[in-house]
């Protein structure tokens, strides 16, 4: 793998204009076109994001990485404005972190996170309760059937959440959306980012959203060709391999124990890196480095999920 | 627009229409919104099923305040920013929903 | 485009709804029948992918005829328009209007908003859920956000599916009405209000926006002449589009919709954009709870916005205007419909305008019952036949907007200011209203008030006066709060009336 590493040539393409501004008091040139975000990582700090894809167009759906642009009546989201000459940015003022804070509170209270990298130390950073807004309602059975523009509105006393059935109906992947903080990312990769197989969308309006089928009919029946390519951009492991799924509820999964190899499919001449996941010399999963210029984190089904041949021992 | 009320108007009913207004027009793209908006109903049928006993709503009153602050700070139209105004007035103007500062 | 659909198949009413808007299909690529040569050949390609703008338009087509929309019936319009089943699905479960679910041809949406809520429609409700049951499609009423009918509230509108759709607004309404309107059917019903008791200061002289209204026959385009419509127009296409771009700056005008930009400066960027074509779009998506001064003139003089249109279009160059029309306004629709009809057939819309050589044309988008697409990037993707779902701005519109071109998005308000501007000049028109606010200024007046309606008042008058002229509070009564600017607005104590 190494070698032929050694012998891509490098692109150069067209020369870049650097554009110089200020984050929390530094000065920093970045190339033209880069986000606030790159920017701000530019100078070390540290910007939380959710619904960022580093191999997608910006979303800006989360609402996490908020910063404060001087001029601008409302925060800026980090992740998806371009930086502008001499603009001002602060990312660790007061509003800034009450926002993330109040973020962080509304999602928690309101999706699973207990999969979701990072969250715990935002939580402690940002001193978020996510607790505040009441227990959390029982699960819903009816998130699929879309009234826009209706709610049962209770009495308040419970917090209203994503919970609700996990979708199992096939035998490679599984979707929990009591997980989906409905961030797009698997729409955009399903869709005209990278797959362009269309078969899910964002159903339904508001708090009643949902990614869905069309009259959420289950995969089989859908477009979905299981590529995984969702899989690879979910930030939270509402989408996850059955094999994750199963060992999870088994409790015998264990990231520690795992090694990850990254090599290189052997099903067609394309090219895609694979990075197998192993733990107890079983492959329990499979991803792909976004940073690969043959795929940049896609796989097609054989590549994803075609690895059962490797252990029949 | 303007919308008188006169003293027959149960203003806690209005208040809680419109705060459900927003909950059911809010498209669902950003969390500021999608939630805060579901977060801001919840806070006042608190506030309607408790009664008005003085200082029984202040812990609901500063949770109104800061999702209110993050939908004007963080949401991505002005739907979400402006979900709290007329809430945020009630409770400042109207000195609605008893809030004991 | 190949695309995957399960095997639900459309019946043959919703097939031919969905025809009836988009022709026959030519070819299984389009969604016919599949021979042969189909699958030697490809069709569409670009061409096909370019029909997605339709999708709204397809789903009103079927809901209207059948009520709801089925699995079959959406399959169909994915296949028609080379759209993906589930995005065709997301689409229409983003809007309030339209079902997925089976439901009966009949449903009243009661309206529950501010307006219907200070003048009984909890009452009308109670009894109706007393009635019929609690509200849902079984039942066949659902609570409904504002309809834009607050100076007769408490209002309903009643849907009767089929071909054609019957679509009737009740207003003010009863519980009996509604259960006539389910019973027996909306066209048993009283023929609705004129749309004139929506304007209490019709006839009266000195007004300028709403001056026809009331006085000139809104079907007819030979009366809207007769009461000086289009010569706006007229003196437009003389002074040549930058001159009507100065002009309109000159005047200080103020977009009417929230955010007070000047109209001018708007138009000028636009025109400016070398990126071609430009669009032109009226957001009549008027969905502010406690707000209908844009159906007082669709409804009193809808000619008037289809030749503001057509100047706002000569001015910014725009090829093709959208007029995005929320889809409780059946009424609106009606007139607005009959009245772009009118403007084609006599040469003031389409190829060759009066003459000129230059061309431009105008449609009508329905909304289906979604506030947000009042938002101006929502509209956007409302129009292309997206979730009406709001934009990251920057860009804006002036530089990329409906199509991903160069657009002016004004709401009605401001298009209609833009005939005195014409007619009085810029400079005389700044002398109306205050220094920062020019112009006259429609406010609707709505709740517990003598005289509710839609009011043309020059800015700078202060709220006791606007109270007063709509009559004040029926006696015995005492002012408790006023809400200004509707639900996104502001609540102010009934004593704070010297506020301007």
């Amino acid at each position: 793998m190494t070698a032929t590493h050694e012998r891509t040539p490098v692109e150069m393409g067209m020369p870049v204009r650097l554009v110089t501004l200020s984050v929390d008091g530094q000065e920093v040139s970045v190339p033209e076109g880069s986000t606030l975000l790159d920017a701000c990582t530019a100078v070390g700090e540290d910007i939380p994001t959710l619904c960022y894809g580093d191999t997608l167009t910006p979303k800006n759906a989360c609402r996490v990485c908020m910063v404060e642009v001087e001029g601008s009546r409302v925060l800026v989201p980090s992740c998806s404005r371009k930086v502008t000459e001499n603009v001002v940015v602060r990312t660790d003022t007061e509003r800034v972190r009450h926002s993330r804070r109040l973020v962080l509170e509304l999602l928690g209270s309101s999706v699973d996170l207990s999969t979701t990298p990072h969250v715990e130390e935002w939580m402690a950073e940002y001193a978020a309760d996510p607790g505040r807004f009441g227990p959390p309602a029982p699960e819903d059975l009816h998130r699929d059937v879309h009234e826009p523009g209706e709610h049962h509105a209770g009495d308040g006393s419970v917090a209203e959440t994503m919970e609700q059935p996990d979708k199992v109906d096939n035998d490679l992947y599984v979707r929990d959306y009591s997980k989906c903080i409905l961030c797009y990312k698997c729409v955009d990769a399903c869709g005209t980012q990278w797959q362009n197989t269309f078969a899910i969308q964002v159903a339904g309006r508001g708090f009643e959203s949902q990614i869905s089928t069309e009259f959420n009919v289950e995969l089989p029946e859908s477009a979905c060709v299981y590529c995984g390519n969702c899989i690879e951009v979910c930030p939270t492991g509402a989408l996850s391999f059955k094999s994750e799924y199963d060992m999870r509820a088994e409790g015998t999964w264990n990231e520690d124990e795992q090694t990850q190899t990254t090599t290189l499919c052997t099903f067609c001449g394309v090219g895609c890196n694979l990075t197998l996941h192993v733990q107890d010399n079983t492959i329990v999963k499979v991803s792909s480095p976004h940073d690969h210029s043959v795929g940049h984190g896609n796989l097609c089904i054989k590549g994803r999920f075609g690895f059962q041949h490797v252990q029949n021992r | 627009m303007i919308l008188a009320l006169d003293d027959t108007v149960d203003l806690t009913r209005i208040l809680l229409r419109i705060a459900g207004f927003f909950r059911d027009e809010s498209c669902g793209q950003c969390v500021p919104c999608r939630v805060g908006t579901v977060r801001q109903e919840e806070a006042l049928l608190r506030i309607a099923h408790n009664g008005r006993s003085p200082g029984s709503n202040a812990g609901d009153i500063l949770l109104l305040r800061d999702v209110g602050q993050v939908m004007k700070d963080a949401s991505i139209c002005g739907l979400g920013q402006a979900a709290w105004n007329a809430v945020e007035s009630a409770i400042d103007r109207l000195g609605a929903l008893e809030e004991t500062r | 485009m190949d695309l995957k659909f399960t095997d639900a198949t459309a019946h043959e009413d919703e097939r031919d709804a969905v025809d009836r808007l988009i022709g026959e299909a030519h070819s299984g690529w389009y969604g016919g029948e599949r021979d042969a040569t189909d699958h030697r050949m490809s069709y569409g390609g670009h061409q096909a992918r370019s029909e997605r703008h339709l999708v709204l338009e397809a789903l009103h087509a079927v809901n209207d005829r059948v009520g709801w929309i089925s699995p079959g019936a959406l399959n169909y319009i994915g296949r028609r328009l080379s759209v993906p089943p589930a995005d065709v699905y997301s689409v229409a479960t983003f809007y309030a209007l339209f079902s997925t679910a089976p439901r009966p041809k009949r449903i009243v949406h009661v309206c529950t908003d501010v307006a219907c809520e200070a003048l009984g429609a909890k009452g009308v409700c109670d009894t109706l859920q007393a009635r019929l049951g609690p509200p849902g499609a079984a039942s066949g009423w659902k609570h409904s956000p504002c309809l834009g009918v607050c100076e007769r509230a408490p209002a309903a509108m009643a849907v009767e599916a089929g071909d054609p759709v019957v679509e009737h607004v009740i207003a003010p309404t009863t519980a009996d009405d509604v259960v006539q309107a389910l019973e027996v059917g909306p066209a048993t019903l009283a023929a609705e209000a004129s749309p004139t008791m929506a304007v209490p200061q019709a006839g009266d002289e000195g007004l300028i926006l709403l001056r026809r209204v009331g006085r000139v026959d809104p079907e007819s385009i030979d009366d809207y002449i007769a009461h000086d419509g289009y010569q706006a127009l007229d003196r437009a296409l003389e002074m040549g589009p930058q001159a009507v771009v100065q002009e309109v700056i000159a005047s200080g005008l103020m977009g009417r919709g929230g955010a007070a930009f000047p109209t001018g400066r708007k138009w000028e960027a636009t025109a400016g954009q070398p990126a071609q074509p430009h669009y032109l779009v009226c957001n009549a998506d008027e969905s502010e709870p406690g707000t209908f001064k844009d159906r007082a003139i669709l409804e009193g003089d809808p000619f008037s916005l289809i030749e503001a249109m057509t100047i706002a279009a000569y001015a910014t160059g725009a090829v093709r205007g959208y007029i995005y029309l929320r889809g409780e306004y059946p009424r609106s629709y009606r007139l607005l419909h009959n009245a772009l009809h009118a403007a084609r057939k006599r040469g003031y819309l389409g190829a060759d305008i009066l003459g000129t050589g230059w061309s431009f044309d105008l449609e009508i988008r329905r909304g289906a019952g979604a506030y947000i697409c009042g938002e101006e990037t929502a509209i956007f993707n409302s129009i292309e036949g997206y979730r009406g779902e709001p934009r990251t701005k920057p860009p804006f519109p002036v530089e990329v907007g409906l199509f991903g071109k160069p657009t002016v998005v004004n709401n009605v308000e401001t298009l209609v200011n833009v005939l005195p501007i014409m007619e009085l000049g810029g400079a005389a028109y700044a002398q109306i209203g205050t220094e920062q606010s020019t112009g006259p200024k429609l406010f609707c007046i709505s709740g517990n008030l003598v005289r509710p309606g839609v009011y043309e008042v020059p800015f700078g008058s202060t709220l006791g006066e606007m109270i007063e002229l709509a009559g004040g509070v029926p006696e015995g009564r005492t002012l408790q709060a006023i809400l200004l600017g509707g639900a996104a607005g502001s609540f102010v104590r009934g004593d704070e009336l010297d506020i301007h």
